[in-house]
C-alpha cells in the first residue's frame, strides 16, 4: 500500500479544509498527517482514518520545539512516503522536506540554495498568479490544494448536503481578525432576524476563551426572551466539545472561520458573512447547501495586515437599516429569481460544485467581475485537462469570451510555461 | 588570520585562468572563509550554440552581448545570496562594467587577478579601475600603467600551487606506461614551442594538449590526437616524465626563449609535484626559486643540451626536485597568495566589514544537537568557528534527503526567522 504523508503547518480552518486532498489521499493508499500539535485532536476527530503526527510548528519555545520534533523528524523519516504533499509555501515545512528525495515532494519544495526559498509546482504556481488579482479568483482553497493530487475526489463525496438538524442556531462569534467579522450590534440584528425565522430556536455561542467578552457583549444586546434561549459555549469547549456543539445545528452564523467550515465538514448549513480580507471565492463554505453574505467595496478583499484607510467601509452594507429585511428575503428565497436587490457592494451567494469542485451563484446583487471570474474558472478546468462543458462556471464561447480567456492565457501562462521543461517546480 | 570572509569567486568561461580559479577557492575555503563560485562554464555551452546559429555578425553580436548580460545578472543574484565581503574574478571572469560598478554601490570590495600577460590581454585598461584591487603576475611597466589609469591599489601576486592536488604520485605500472616518457610536454602549441620541439620529434618525447595542428614533424609524438587534457591527468602526465619541458609560451617563431617575466602557473605545479622540469629563465624566477631550485635554460642550445645531461644524471633532476618541492611548499601555495591578497586588501581599503549577521549567532543546543552541529560543519568543510547561518546556507545547498539532526538545525534557523524577528 502506498503511503503518503501531507504537511499542514497551518490553522484551525486550513485543516478542514485539506480535506479533499486527504481524502483523495486515502483512496489511494494509507495517509499520514503531520499537524501542528495543538490541532492533534481535531485532525484525530476529522481524519480518523489518517495517522497523525503531532509536530511543534508554533510558538515561540524553541528549545521544547527542537526537543519534541527532533524525534517526530525520525518518525517521518523512517516512513519513506510515496510522496509527501507539502501544503504550505512556509520555510518550516520547507525544512520538513528536506528529510525526502526532492522529487517526492509536491506543491512547494525546497530550493536548493544558499538563500533556501521554496519553488513551486506548475499548478501552484497558476494558482499563485491566479491568487494576486483576487476578485476574479476562481479557485476555492480546498480545491487547491485538492488538485495536488491527480484526479482528486468527487467534490460532492468531500462534505454532506448541508441539512438543518433541528439542535438551534449557531453563532461563531469571531475569526482570527477581528476586522473580518460583524460587529456586536450588527450580529445581534441578524441574530434576531434568524431567530424570527426559525421561531425562536436554541442558540449556541460558539467560540474561544479569547471571545467571551464578545459573547458578553452580544448578550447584553439581544432582547431578554432570547437570551434565554442562548448557551454560550465560548471558552468552553475543546476540540471534540466543539464539534459535538456544531454538530446537528440548523444553521451557524459565521464570518470566514475554521468553525465554518468544521460546520461545512459535519453538513451543518452556514450562513456566512464575509466582509474586509474574506473572500468567499477562495475560503467560502465548501459543499452544497450554504450562504454567503459578500461585503465587496471596490476596496475589497483588502490585506489584513494592513490598516483600513476608509473606516472599513464594508460593514456599512450589513450597517444598513434595511439588511435584516434583505437577510430575511434572501433566507426565505435563495433562488436568484426571488432574492431582492442587493445595494451596490453586498453580493449573496449559494454554495455548489462542478467538476473542478465549489463553484459559488449569485441569488443576489451584482458582479462585476463574475465573466473574468469564468474564464479563469475555464482556464484552469483546461489547465487540468477536464472535458469540455464539465466545469458549470465556465465562460460560454463567446467572442468576448474568448478573447477573455487569450489575454488570461497570455497573463498566466508566460512563454516560461511552456519552453521551459513543463513539470518543472519553480 | 584574516577574519572569516564570505567570498564569491568568479570564474571565467573557459582558459588557463579557470583551474587558476579553482584553486582559489579550495584555498579560500581550507582557511576558514566561506565560498562560493560562480560557475559561469556551466553558461558557456549556451554562447557557443549562439555561435552555431548561423548567423550575421550583425544580428549575432546583440545577442551575445544579451547573453553577458543575464551571466551579470546570474553573479549579482549570487552575490545577493551570499552577501560577500569580497568578490574575486579571475582573468576573462564575466564581470561587466555595469555589475563592477553596482557591487562598489552596495559596498562590496571586488578583486582581480588578472593571472594573464598584460601585453596580450589588454582590455585591463578598461577595468582595473573598476576593482577595488588588481592583482597582477607582472611587476614593473605594468604597475604603475595601472597607478596611472587610476587603480592604486595594484598587487604583485606570482602563480602557485595546490599541494593537496599538485602532489607526488605513485602510478601504477600501466599508468606509468601510458603517461610515462623520457621527456614530456604539456600545453597548447604556441608558435615557438613549434619550433623548439622539432628537433626533438624522434625521441621518446610525448606532447599533451591542444592546438598542435598543422604540425607533420611532431605528429607521432602529440597524444590524444591533441584532445584537451583534465587538470587531474595532468598531475600523472607530469608525475610520470622523467624530464618535464617547461617552455614558456610566445607568439613569436623567431625567438625560441622569449626571456618573459612572469613564471606560469606549470612552474609552480611542477615543483610542488616535485617532478623535474628544464624550465625557460624568466626576469621574475630568481626571487621566487634559487638556482639550485629549477634546472634553466637561456637558448636553444643549452635547452637541448640540459635535457641530455638531465636524462643521463637522475640523482641530480631528483636532487632539483626535491629542493624545488620544499620551496614550493614553503612559498608558493595559493593559500599563501590567497593570505596576501586578502591582507592587502585589509592593509589598503581598511578593516573588513564586520556584519556578521543578525540571525548568524549559534542558537542554544542539547548536548546531541550541539555535537550534531559540529560534526556537520566539519564535514561541510567549513571550521569549527563558523556562523550558524553560514552553516545553514551550505546545508541547504546540499543535494538529495537531509537526516532528522541536520533537518532539527534547518528547521531551527527557519523557526527563528519566523519567530524572532
Amino acid at each position: 500500500m502506498e503511503k503518503f504523508l501531507v504537511l499542514q503547518a497551518a490553522r484551525f480552518g486550513d485543516l478542514v479544509q485539506s480535506k479533499r486532498l486527504v481524502l483523495t489521499l486515502q483512496t489511494q493508499g494509507q495517509v499520514h498527517l503531520a499537524v501542528d500539535e495543538s490541532l492533534e485532536t481535531l485532525a484525530r476527530l476529522l481524519y480518523p482514518d489518517a495517522v497523525i503526527h503531532p509536530l511543534f510548528l508554533h510558538g515561540h519555545d524553541e528549545a521544547r520545539a527542537m526537543a519534541a520534533n527532533r524525534p517526530a523528524f525520525a518518525a517521518l523519516r523512517a516512513l519513506r512516503p510515496d510522496a509527501v504533499y507539502n501544503c504550505n509555501f512556509s520555510g518550516l515545512t520547507g525544512a520538513i522536506c528536506r528529510l525526502f528525495a526532492p522529487e517526492r515532494v509536491i506543491g512547494y519544495r525546497p530550493a536548493p540554495a544558499s538563500e533556501g526559498g521554496l519553488l513551486r509546482s506548475p499548478w501552484a504556481r497558476l494558482a499563485f498568479q491566479l491568487s494576486r488579482g483576487r476578485r476574479p479568483s476562481p479557485l476555492n482553497l480546498v480545491d487547491f490544494w485538492a488538485w495536488f493530487a491527480p484526479s482528486p475526489l468527487a467534490p460532492e463525496r468531500v462534505n454532506p448536503v448541508a441539512r438543518p438538524g433541528g439542535q438551534g442556531l449557531g453563532v461563531a462569534l469571531a475569526g482570527r481578525e477581528a476586522r473580518r467579522s460583524l460587529p456586536s450590534p450588527v450580529l445581534a440584528s441578524v441574530i434576531q432576524t434568524l431567530s424570527g425565522l426559525l421561531g425562536g430556536p436554541r442558540i449556541v455561542l460558539l467560540g474561544s476563551a479569547a471571545e467571551r467578552p464578545a459573547a458578553h457583549r452580544l448578550l447584553r444586546l439581544l432582547p431578554p426572551r432570547m437570551t434565554r434561549q442562548v448557551e454560550d459555549l465560548s471558552g468552553k469547549t475543546d476540540w471534540r466539545g466543539l464539534a459535538d456543539a456544531v454538530t446537528g445545528l440548523d444553521a451557524l452564523v459565521t464570518p470566514d472561520t475554521g468553525v465554518m467550515h468544521l460546520a461545512a465538514h459535519l453538513g451543518v448549513p452556514t450562513l456566512a458573512f464575509f466582509l474586509s480580507s474574506a473572500w468567499c471565492h477562495e475560503t467560502g463554505p465548501y459543499g452544497l447547501g450554504h450562504s454567503v453574505w459578500q461585503a465587496c467595496p471596490a476596496c475589497a478583499p483588502c490585506l489584513e495586515s494592513a490598516p483600513c484607510p476608509r473606516n472599513v467601509a464594508c460593514l456599512d452594507a450589513f450597517r444598513d437599516e434595511h439588511f435584516p429585511r434583505l437577510l430575511a428575503r434572501a433566507w426565505a428565497a435563495p433562488d436568484a429569481g426571488a432574492a431582492p436587490a442587493l445595494p451596490a457592494g453586498l453580493q449573496c451567494w449559494q454554495s455548489g460544485l462542478d467538476a473542478l469542485g465549489a463553484t459559488l451563484r449569485l441569488s443576489a446583487g451584482e458582479d462585476a467581475d463574475g465573466r473574468l471570474r469564468r474564464s479563469a474558472r475555464a482556464l484552469l478546468a483546461e489547465w487540468l485537462g477536464l472535458p469540455p462543458g464539465a466545469v458549470a462556471d465556465a465562460a460560454p464561447d463567446t467572442p468576448e469570451t474568448a478573447g477573455e480567456l487569450r489575454r488570461l492565457r497570455e497573463l498566466l501562462l508566460p512563454d516560461s510555461e511552456w519552453m521551459l521543461p513543463q513539470g518543472r517546480y519553480a | 588570520m584574516t577574519q572569516a570572509l564570505r567570498v564569491l569567486v568568479v570564474l571565467p568561461m573557459y582558459g588557463g585562468s579557470l583551474p587558476i580559479g579553482r584553486y582559489c577557492a579550495r584555498a579560500l575555503g581550507d582557511m576558514g572563509h566561506t565560498v562560493r563560485v560562480f560557475e559561469a562554464p556551466e553558461l558557456h555551452p549556451a554562447f557557443t550554440g549562439l555561435g552555431r546559429l548561423d548567423l550575421a555578425p550583425a544580428r549575432r553580436a546583440p545577442l551575445e552581448a544579451a547573453f553577458l548580460q543575464v551571466v551579470a545578472q546570474a553573479i549579482w543574484a549570487q552575490a545577493e545570496e551570499l552577501g560577500p565581503h569580497l568578490v574575486l574574478a579571475l582573468a576573462q571572469a564575466p564581470m561587466s562594467r555595469n555589475l563592477l560598478q553596482r557591487l562598489r554601490r552596495a559596498g562590496v570590495r571586488t578583486a582581480m587577478w588578472f593571472v594573464e600577460d598584460h601585453r596580450l590581454f589588454t582590455y585591463w585598461r578598461t577595468y582595473a579601475p573598476l576593482y577595488d584591487l588588481f592583482a597582477v603576475i607582472q611587476k614593473e611597466p605594468f604597475l604603475s600603467e595601472l597607478a596611472a589609469i587610476g587603480q592604486p591599489h595594484a598587487l604583485y601576486l606570482p602563480l602557485a600551487a595546490l599541494p593537496e592536488f599538485h602532489r607526488p604520485l605513485a602510478l601504477s605500472p600501466a599508468e606509468q606506461r601510458e603517461y610515462g616518457s623520457d621527456i614530456a610536454f604539456l600545453g597548447a602549441g604556441y608558435p615557438n614551442r613549434r619550433v623548439a620541439f622539432r628537433p626533438l620529434a624522434g625521441r621518446d618525447f610525448k606532447i599533451w594538449g591542444s592546438d598542435w595542428e598543422g604540425e607533420p614533424l611532431l605528429a607521432g609524438n602529440i597524444q590524444r590526437q591533441g584532445r584537451r587534457i583534465s587538470e587531474e591527468e595532468s598531475v600523472r602526465i607530469y608525475n610520470a616524465a622523467r624530464v618535464n619541458l617547461n617552455l614558456h609560451s610566445s607568439m613569436s617563431a623567431k625567438d625560441l626563449v622569449s626571456h618573459g617575466d612572469f613564471v606560469n602557473p606549470r612552474t609552480f605545479e611542477l615543483a610542488a609535484m616535485g617532478a623535474f622540469q628544464l624550465v625557460d629563465r624568466r626576469s621574475l624566477m630568481d626571487e621566487l626559486f634559487g638556482p639550485d631550485e629549477l634546472a634553466t635554460f637561456d637558448t636553444p642550445e643549452e635547452f637541448y643540451r640540459k635535457i641530455d645531461y638531465f636524462l643521463a644524471h637522475p640523482q641530480e633532476r631528483e636532487a632539483y626536485a626535491r629542493r624545488a618541492r620544499e620551496r614550493a611548499l614553503a612559498a608558493h601555495t595559493y593559500q599563501q597568495r590567497m593570505t596576501a591578497l586578502l591582507e592587502a586588501m585589509e592593509t589598503r581599503l581598511g578593516p573588513w566589514r564586520d556584519d556578521r549577521r543578525e540571525d548568524g549567532d549559534t542558537p542554544d543546543l542539547d548536548a546531541p544537537l550541539r555535537e550534531e552541529l559540529a560534526r556537520l560543519t566539519a564535514g561541510l568543510g567549513l571550521p569549527p568557528h563558523a556562523a550558524f547561518a553560514d552553516v545553514m546556507d551550505r546545508l541547504r545547498r546540499r543535494t538529495g534527503p537531509l537526516s532528522e539532526a541536520e533537518t532539527s538545525l534547518l528547521f531551527l534557523d527557519e523557526w527563528r526567522k519566523q519567530y524572532k524577528k
